[in-house]
């Protein structure tokens, strides 16, 4: 049931970075062409057990800097101090600090100003500086006592926190928050509830780059959870969410930005919108292994189409989280069946991340990006590789995207340790174009 | 090495970590603070110049360090 008094959340702004495209612009052409990300590491990754994934390729923090320089939206103020705060900033911050940018220009953040303590900041993800850790355990290795002081800083997750504050001018609440492959999700609803409560009337979301090293490569290949043996050697194939020969996931790299802004706020500065959140549910299953639940997933697509006072019927569309890993696809089709029952006919599914790979922490926050622009313009991206579904009766995308107005999306992330998600996106009309 | 050669080493650290230094003139009475280096950048480049002269020195002595010349003076006391 719908809480009487819930304030109206929308989104007013996005930005990403991924193996497919530099901006959020980018990735709108990207989507509808089905440009796929997946491709032979670049040697450095060589390492890891398996040799493929979707790395972000040619993206450097200064040039989208000087690109913004020769427009007129961004002050120089906030580009100097981009260029000087982020300068010694590991990779995954520089893609977050792009992310920002481009959301902040879309929802007009710096001509039209809110207090900076109306505005806080989620960052998405954990673990967010391996890669930066073991940079500088090889460098000091031979003697801890030289250790960068520069390291105290940057080897907690909050240094995204410290950096972006600082440059985009936040005052308000900021935290960074983890719920592993759901991550994304999870702060796009803590964001929500921010505003819900009245803390800020904007809240600036990082769905944070996952910078795995080949520890963490390993550690998913021996578990069995990482893809990419069968097709090896043809990377474009290797990402299958739903098909016969899926067999697990594909690493993406990517990091995206969402500003959710109330109603009251984006009426006062007449900004543009881009979509509602209009909720989003967080369960447990009680469960600290990496197995999903076909029940935890079905209880909290229940309930969040409960709060949103919504009946499964409501939903055009469903953005799945389709890892391409063969038992998280199964229970996700499960789960979605025991929901809709005969209805499931009708509800439109695709998986972003047989574009783009799974972005881990990023990926909820990129895929409701994904599942925005489709809204906005009247289209569904293919499911790509999928040959032969593991099950009938549903309603894929196929190789081709499909022309279609989506009304209203659901979003799902589902995390290790039994942590089960799902939002509600609407379309709204009212958006500016740039 | 003398003072100068650890004056010049220092200099290409600080110019690491600060570019815009790149072709301006400064001597040992400026600060690293006036000349733009943050809290943090300051003692990266102190802990840096450490290893390069293999000298170890807890960094809270540099604490009233007030110029380039006096941070050189306690790097040079601890330098054999």
């Amino acid at each position: 049931m719908k809480k009487e008094n819930s304030k109206r959340v929308f989104v007013s702004g996005m930005g990403c970075v991924n193996s497919i495209a530099e901006s959020a612009a980018e990735f709108e052409q990207a989507l509808r062409e089905g440009r796929q990300g997946i491709d032979f590491y670049k040697e450095s990754k060589q390492k890891g057990p398996i040799k493929i994934g979707a790395e972000i390729r040619n993206f450097s923090l200064n040039k989208r800097i000087d690109d913004y320089s020769l427009k007129e939206n961004v002050p120089q103020t906030i580009l100097n101090k981009a260029r000087k705060v982020a300068r010694r900033s590991p990779f995954v911050i520089q893609t977050a600090v792009a992310a920002v940018l481009e959301a902040y220009v879309q929802a007009d953040l710096f001509q039209k100003q809110v207090s900076g303590e109306r505005i806080g900041i989620i960052v998405a993800g954990n673990n967010l500086t391996n890669v930066v850790k073991n940079a500088y355990m090889d460098k000091c290795k031979n003697d801890l006592e030289y250790m960068s002081p520069s390291y105290a800083l940057q080897f907690m997750d909050t240094d995204h926190i410290g950096t972006l504050s600082e440059i985009f001018g936040i005052f308000g609440e900021g935290c960074t928050i983890g719920g592993a492959s759901a991550s994304g999700n999870v702060g796009i609803i803590k964001a929500y509830e921010m505003l819900q409560l009245e803390i800020a009337d904007i809240c600036i979301v990082v769905g944070a780059m996952a910078e795995l090293s080949d520890a963490e490569m390993y550690g998913f290949y021996n578990v069995g959870a990482l893809g990419g043996r069968r097709f090896g050697t043809e990377p474009q194939k290797a990402c299958r969410p739903f098909d016969m020969e899926h067999e697990g996931f594909i690493y993406g790299q990517g990091c995206g930005c969402f500003i959710l802004e109330s109603q009251e706020s984006i009426a006062k500065r007449n900004a543009g919108i881009l979509a509602e959140i209009m909720g989003g549910a967080i369960l447990l299953d009680g469960n600290r292994l990496s197995n999903p639940s076909v029940q935890g997933e079905a209880r909290v697509m229940e309930l969040v189409l409960d709060r949103c006072g919504l009946v499964p019927e409501d939903i055009d569309y469903i953005n799945t989280h389709g890892t391409s890993s063969p038992l998280g696809d199964e229970t996700e089709l499960k789960a979605i069946k025991q929901v809709w029952k005969d209805q499931v006919k009708n509800v439109w599914i695709n998986s972003t991340k047989g574009l783009i790979g799974h972005c881990f922490y990023a990926a909820g926050v990129m895929e409701a990006i994904a599942s925005i622009i489709q809204m906005k313009e009247g289209f569904l991206h293919p499911n790509k590789n999928l040959d032969h579904p593991i099950s009938k009766g549903f309603r894929f995308v196929g190789n081709d995207r499909e022309e279609k107005q989506i009304d209203i999306a659901m979003s799902n992330s589902f995390g290790f340790g039994g942590i089960n998600t799902s939002i509600v996106l609407k379309y709204c009309s009212q958006y500016k174009s740039e | 090495m003398n003072r100068e050669e650890v004056f010049e080493k220092l200099s290409e650290i600080m110019i690491e970590y600060i570019p815009e230094l790149n072709g301006v003139t400064f001597t040992m009475e400026d600060s690293l603070h006036e000349l733009g280096a943050n809290s943090v950048d300051r003692m990266d480049i102190i802990v840096d110049i450490m290893e390069e002269l293999g000298v170890k020195v807890s960094i809270t002595k540099f604490a009233n360090a007030k110029n380039i010349k006096e941070i050189i003076d306690i790097l040079c006391e601890e330098y054999v």
